[in-house]
């Protein structure tokens, strides 16, 4: 079995760990980015199967600004977004621009990160 | 000439210069000189009295023209004086209206601008001729604080035009240059006997509230969301390490895991609650929509109590037809907000060994639910008071339990948002209470109705 690619831009290192030791390595590959910069870089070279995006990043670029960008670009058309983040506001915004689940952080079980980017993953044509 | 016509010559020339002061004086209009009648009867004796008659009357008539010469010209004082103080006032009268910081309209009976003082220029930015006789509904246009324009009949003015009745409203003006000032509105209908109705419009400018409302609802907002982050991060790991308890953590360590996590479910519940109110005063509060199934959501929320249920011993019970589904259409996390609150107040105000209820029922358009306690209950005078933001009953602060008085405030208001309803009644329901006869608190029965169908 194929290891799904996840790229995880997030900049709070705890959180970082937490995911690290929440997908279990047998089944996913996970890559790390801190800054929205840093994540469109990782996002057009790495092509990963799914993105999980923070809103509020630092440095210039935020989530919005990650997320358009990864939009233009072609060759990411089948990349699945999913956006985990503390703002439960920008729900319509992000779908709109078009993401493939929202998630808010204190609000949710661990658990069910992990299954919905089972889910996500498990439609995606390949 | 004979003697006789010499004397007598010189008589009638006597006579007749007697007369002559007289009448000099009369010339200039002086009328007081008395004519001195001789002793001597003569042919001229009639002529002198008749004069002296004469000097009478026109001094009698000359006196009754002063006289009311004189008033006249006391009334014509009195007139300037008056005429003065009217001025006078009126000034002043300009001057209060000019003078003070709030806008003033005074509209006719349909409702055109008639009067706007000089504030209202400044606050709007529109000149007298903007203004004067021009309908005020098409002239200062009203927003909503979502920023929607309020249709010309619902304003304050027009109600007060026809109901006879004080207005007073919070809304938004739009100013001349088309921005948008925070306003309290006062309309007060006058009636002028024998004139058509009209009304008295005061607005306020509200800026500065307005800004610190914001403010504290965007430092509310922002601690809140602050506050997310660490609360986030404590329950992703404490769910790490509960993945792991069976094996390495002691039964007690599990225990206290478990109480970590609860409480800190609850503050993240809070913390979320306050951001909920913020957002409801921002007027940004949005909704999903999705089918729910009651009993499910009731039992999710008792599951994440149940630590606080078996700490104080309760015993929960929930009756419903297992055979029947209750399914409503709502926001899943207001619909938990609501199961939430309403929960955590009858575990919290309950006693140890105390007791909760729960009974669904349905109609064809909705689903009742009745939550019933044997908690401290809300004293009688309080009651309407219970969903006000941030009040907490005495007794609720006595038995100092915890809470940011906040809970039935956001219940009722998802519940209205969505047209249900909320009665609370304390003491709790009679069939209730005698079925828990040896519990001695008052407790408090909830009814909330919640219809099937969304209809927003």
């Amino acid at each position: 079995m194929t290891l799904k690619r996840i790229l995880i831009i997030e900049d709070d290192a705890e959180l970082q760990k937490i995911y690290l030791e929440t997908f279990p390595a047998a089944e996913f590959e996970l890559l790390f980015a801190a800054t929205g910069s840093d994540g469109i870089t990782q996002a057009k070279q790495n092509k990963p199967d799914l993105v999980i995006l923070d809103i509020m990043l630092p440095g210039g670029q935020n989530g919005f600004d990650v997320l358009e960008e990864i939009k233009k670009d072609p060759e990411l058309a089948k990349t699945k977004i999913m956006i985990v983040t503390n703002l439960d506001s920008e729900q319509k915004v992000a779908f709109s621009i078009g993401i493939d689940a929202y998630l808010v952080k204190a609000d949710i079980k661990l658990e069910k990160i992990v299954e919905k980017a089972r889910e996500l993953l498990m439609f995606k044509e390949t | 000439m004979s003697d006789d016509s010499q004397q007598y010559k010189a008589h009638v020339t006597d006579r007749i210069d007697k007369l002559l002061p007289v009448f000099a004086k009369a010339s200039i209009g002086d009328f007081s000189q008395d004519i001195e009648i001789p002793e001597t009867d003569d042919e001229f004796s009639p002529l002198y009295a008749g004069v002296q008659i004469m000097l009478d009357v026109i001094r009698k008539q000359l006196d009754a023209l002063n006289e009311l010469n004189q008033s006249l010209a006391s009334q014509l004082s009195e007139i300037e004086t008056a005429k003065k103080q009217v001025e006078r006032e009126k000034i002043i009268d300009e001057a209060i209206l000019n003078g003070i910081g709030d806008g003033v309209v005074v509209l006719n009976s349909k409702g055109e601008i008639v009067l706007a003082n000089y504030q209202t220029e400044v606050l709007l930015g529109f000149s007298q001729q903007e203004m004067l006789q021009h309908p005020y509904g098409e002239v200062v246009l009203a927003y909503d604080r979502k920023n929607n324009l309020i249709p010309t009949e619902k304003r304050p003015f027009m109600q007060a035009l026809r109901s006879k009745q004080n207005y007073s409203y919070d809304c938004f003006y739009q100013k001349k240059d088309l921005s948008k000032l925070p306003v309290s509105v006062t309309a007060a209908p006058v009636q002028t006997p024998g004139e058509e109705s009209g009304v008295v419009l005061v607005f306020k400018d509200r800026s500065k509230e307005h800004q610190l409302q914001v403010m504290r609802d965007e430092f509310i907002s922002m601690a809140a969301h602050q506050l997310r982050t660490p609360l986030g991060v404590m329950r992703w790991n404490i769910e790490l390490l509960q993945k792991k308890q069976s094996t390495e953590l002691s039964p007690e360590a599990q225990e206290k895991l478990q109480t970590i996590y609860n409480n800190n479910a609850r503050m993240i519940d809070m913390v979320n609650d306050l951001l909920s109110t913020s957002r409801i005063e921002q007027g940004r509060m949005s909704y999903s929509v999705e089918k729910i199934d009651v009993v499910a959501a009731i039992r999710a929320a008792v599951a994440e109590q149940q630590v606080f249920i078996d700490n104080k011993k309760i015993n929960f019970q929930l009756t419903c037809d297992p055979a029947t589904q209750y399914i409503v259409e709502a926001d899943p996390d207001k619909l938990h907000s609501i199961l939430a609150n309403l929960l955590n107040n009858a575990i919290k105000f309950n006693v140890e060994n105390g007791s909760i209820v729960v009974e669904l029922t349905q109609t064809p358009n909705s689903v009742i639910l009745e939550m019933s306690d044997t908690g401290i209950g809300i004293p009688p005078d309080e009651l309407p008071r219970v969903f006000e933001k941030f009040y907490r009953t005495s007794n609720a602060i006595q038995a100092q339990t915890q809470g940011t008085g906040l809970g039935l405030y956001l219940v009722k208001f998802y519940l209205e948002a969505w047209k249900g309803t909320i009665k609370l009644s304390s003491p709790a329901k009679k069939e209730f209470k005698d079925k828990h006869p040896d519990q001695t608190q008052p407790g408090t029965t909830v009814v909330v109705e919640l219809s099937k169908k969304r209809t927003v």
